[in-house]
């Protein structure tokens, strides 16, 4: 593996963050990060469309029509996105019901596009496949952050359950039930939650840049 | 010309293939969704009755709010209603016996935690349960705005019961 595609996956998680620092895919971010559960749900299941939509789409990025490239990749990325809708129904449905409307939603998700058309069109298969990986493992681990904040605050505890069998994986109570803010676990907590973690994001960068620049 | 022509038929065929990898998922999938439709109606009647045998029943209701009628073969009926809550709607259950409500479980609700989720909780389970069908079914302050829906709700199911000839 080349060091430029190794560095262009690593990017995915802080510098080139989707949530954090692109603003892609917010109104689902927002909407899905109350528990846990959801975020991982959410995440797998976009990782799953990304990587088979950057792939198929950089497969087909010689015989695309550029005029039509966008309504292309519309019809392939929404064919993934009923697909996987209608896999979770059949043997995921907690996760279904937890999730509802957001995952036909995941059609519309900026991130998705935005990749197709900034990177998977332009380059090899591989490339693309392994993009698609990190930027929807960023996307996850975006949506982790903002769920264990809002979880534990909006809850007081932190709990993961396997959406196919149901069995509860764990369940810690960490701040005692009289205490929390269940303003959290509503679209304030969510606006707040997530102003605070960008704020943290474009401070961890700046920082960073500011280092490169004084080491020239 | 030609070439929108040639942009037309491509956007066509991709429509097409995509139409089939759809038509098979849909068909591969389809009898497992409908498996946890009629499993997940039945995991909730036996919330109520775990020993009971179920009947659907076929009903004329003109709220528009009761959505199944199931007879247990001890003479309980038991609604399945839907109302709007504050937020979202409402799914639930309510078994009426011997004039009075006997059972109410919540199936799905969406509304505000801490305030409309609460008519999920033990508390107002506790506090209808074994209401006469001849009293006020009681609200829950805090959470007034779901709790009236629900109320709606059981109203409706009481009126049908009594024209159904439920005791």
């Amino acid at each position: 593996m080349n060091k430029q595609v190794w560095e262009n996956f690593k990017a995915g998680f802080v510098k080139e963050n989707p949530v954090f620092t692109l603003y892609l895919g917010m109104c689902s971010t927002l909407a899905i990060s109350t528990s846990l559960n959801n975020a991982l749900g959410m995440g797998v299941t976009v990782i799953i469309v990304l990587i088979l939509s950057n792939t198929i789409i950089s497969m087909m990025r010689k015989i695309i029509p550029n005029e039509i490239r966008i309504p292309v990749y519309i019809i392939i990325i929404s064919t993934l996105v009923k697909s996987m809708e209608l896999f979770i129904k059949a043997y995921a449905p907690t996760l279904n019901s937890a999730l509802g409307i957001f995952i036909p939603l995941i059609v519309v998700n900026c991130i998705i596009l935005g990749r197709a058309e900034a990177f998977a069109n332009k380059h090899k298969v591989s490339e693309s496949a392994l993009d698609g990986l990190g930027m929807g493992l960023g996307y996850t681990f975006s949506l982790l952050l903002i769920s264990i904040f809002r979880q534990v605050l909006g809850t007081g505890s932190l709990s993961l359950t396997n959406p196919f069998t149901e069995v509860v994986i764990f369940n810690i109570r960490i701040i005692p039930s009289d205490y929390v803010l269940s303003m959290f676990t509503q679209s304030v907590g969510a606006f707040i939650t997530f102003a605070l973690l960008a704020a943290g994001f474009a401070a961890i960068n700046a920082q960073k840049k500011a280092k490169e620049i004084k080491n020239g | 010309m030609k070439r929108i022509i040639y942009l037309a038929c491509f956007l066509g065929i991709i429509s097409a293939l995509a139409g089939g990898i759809l038509a098979y998922v849909n068909d591969v999938t389809y009898e497992k969704i409908n498996e946890i439709a009629i499993a997940s109606e039945k995991a909730n009647l036996i919330k109520l009755y775990p020993n009971g045998a179920f009947e659907e029943v076929t009903f004329n209701d003109d709220s528009g709010l009761i959505k199944k009628v199931f007879k247990v073969d001890n003479g309980a009926y038991i609604y399945k209603i839907e109302v709007y809550g504050y937020k979202d709607y409402i799914s639930f259950l309510v078994a009426i016996d011997d004039g009075k409500i006997v059972g109410y479980t919540v199936i799905s609700v969406n509304d505000t935690p801490g305030y409309g989720m609460r008519v999920a909780d033990d508390e107002y389970v506790n506090s209808i349960t074994g209401t006469s069908i001849d009293a006020d079914v009681p609200l829950l302050s805090g959470a007034t705005i779901s709790s009236t829906s629900v109320v709606n709700g059981i109203e409706a199911a009481i009126k049908l019961h009594q024209s159904l000839g439920g005791n």
